[in-house]
């Protein structure tokens, strides 16, 4: 991140910031429809999280943490946003898994799918960290910070969410196995 | 890294969404109607940043002419235990509240009292205009003595919370969702000091209260927390959550000045792992 570019922002440069929001809008933007999984709320999360960047830029001590920061004032407004409209529950949602016929393991799409479909069984605060881990990059510390949660509690959502998506991936592809080997 | 991990990466990757066109533009319009937010508060961007809030700059007179004790509502704590205020944010005089025209129900949230980056203050005034009506504290596990309570003097901006720098790890903070306090007691097998951390709230006026909320511990690892509550150094309420979520209420009858306090200290194994706990209290007076 360009330290001038920020430190134009912080000092209300309007052009700074559109510039700004041109380079990392759409990192942003992934990491709050990975959180969410929902185009609109994405929006409306992204949308006021930018808002608030830029109404609290000048608070921001460390230009250099700009990315860091960004992402938590973004994982915020997904929490928030994902409070406000109640329309999911902050635990794991077992969904019916959907009959797998003739699955080709092989096949990247089922693939995708899969691993799609284990993503959206994770409670949000345990998608949260992979998405900062995995997406966006942020070493555990930096996720501690952007969550407010101890660097340990990084550490074990990873751990669990990670034997979790695995889990789930077997679940899926095993009456898949089963049927290819019938 | 693991194979696995590595695919995730690449999944994540390969899914990630631009972001769209309009959602730039809305935020490239709205931009000139908002004002940025400086270290003493808001300030309007059109007459540029000399001018401060009246009530930030009156603070800061205060503070030059009469010094910080003054200023930050520099009162004892809960048994007398001095608190210093760490920030500028002026006291508010109390506002008439409904219970003094005797009418409808008071309500103080955990939640709604504390007061964020950059406008943190220990104590913290209650949305009526009460001062120091939230305490953020931390004292010897095991004392349940408001004497040894000491109130938190340094605040983590990122963190959004009050630490200890003597005490890494020990946290009174806020939650991210904006609906839950973060507590993090603190263990220290060495130096055998294990801190408890405290949420306090001082009643402003003589009240019968009725207080009701939910905490919950990270129970993925490690031998869970001892959560209680006290009014004053008599005990309402203890319990030991190794796992999961409590929900708790209680009434009681406080005086003007009397502080129930919220505690969280590690489990009876000293263990402190996962000993992240959430807090969501409410208190209601009539």
């Amino acid at each position: 991140m360009d330290r001038e570019l920020v430190a134009r922002a912080q000092r209300g440069d309007e052009a700074a910031f559109a510039e700004l929001v041109d380079r990392f809008g759409d990192r942003l933007y992934a990491v709050a429809h990975h959180i969410l999984r929902d185009s609109g709320r994405a929006d409306d999360a992204v949308q006021q999280a930018m808002i608030d960047i830029w109404r609290k830029l000048p608070t921001l001590r460390d230009a250099d943490r700009f990315a860091a920061w960004a992402y938590r004032i973004v994982a915020r407004a997904t929490y928030a946003e994902a409070a406000a409209r109640k329309r999911w529950s902050l635990r794991p949602v077992l969904v019916a898994l959907a009959p797998a016929v003739t699955v080709d393991h092989a096949s990247s799409v089922v693939d995708r799918d899969e691993l799609d479909r284990a993503l959206g069984r994770l409670p949000i605060d345990h998608r949260a960290v992979v998405v900062l881990k995995h997406y966006a990059g942020l070493s555990n510390l930096e996720i501690a910070e952007a969550l407010s949660i101890p660097e340990g509690t990084v550490r074990s959502r990873l751990h669990y969410s990670i034997r979790s998506l695995r889990a789930s991936l077997e679940a899926d592809g095993r009456p898949a196995v089963a049927a290819a080997e019938a | 890294m693991t194979e696995f991990e590595r695919r995730l990466e690449a999944h994540l990757r390969a899914e990630a969404r631009p972001i769209p066109i309009e959602v730039v533009d809305a935020v490239v319009a709205q931009v000139p109607r908002e004002r940025q937010i400086g270290p003493l508060g808001e300030w309007p961007r059109r007459f540029g940043r000399l001018v401060v809030s009246a009530a930030a700059a009156a603070a800061l007179i205060a503070t030059v002419v009469f010094g910080p004790g003054l200023v930050g509502q520099s009162v004892s704590g809960p048994a007398g235990a001095s608190s210093k205020a760490p920030s500028v944010t002026p006291s508010v005089p109390p506002t008439d509240t409904p219970a003094a025209s005797g009418s409808t129900t008071l309500e103080w949230d955990g939640v709604l009292g504390f007061r964020a980056y950059p406008s943190q203050t220990n104590p913290a005034m209650d949305s009526y205009g009460h001062p120091s009506v939230w305490y953020y504290l931390h004292g010897p596990a095991g004392s349940r003595d408001p004497v040894a309570y000491v109130p938190f003097e340094e605040f983590d901006a990122v963190r959004d919370g009050w630490i200890d720098r003597d005490r890494p790890g020990l946290f009174v903070g806020f939650t991210l969702g904006d609906d839950e306090l973060t507590l993090v007691p603190s263990v220290d097998a060495a130096a055998g000091d294990h801190e408890a951390a405290i949420v306090a709230w001082r009643s402003p006026i003589d009240v019968a209260v009725e207080a009701s909320g939910r905490v919950e511990v990270d129970g993925v690892c490690g031998d869970g927390v001892v959560f209680w509550i006290d009014q004053g150094i008599n005990e309402i309420e203890t319990v030991s959550l190794a796992n999961g979520a409590h929900e708790f209420s209680f009434v009681a009858d406080v005086r003007s000045g009397e502080t129930i306090f919220f505690g969280v200290e590690s489990g009876p194994a000293g263990d402190a792992k996962c000993d992240t706990t959430w807090l969501r209290v409410v208190i209601r007076g009539t």
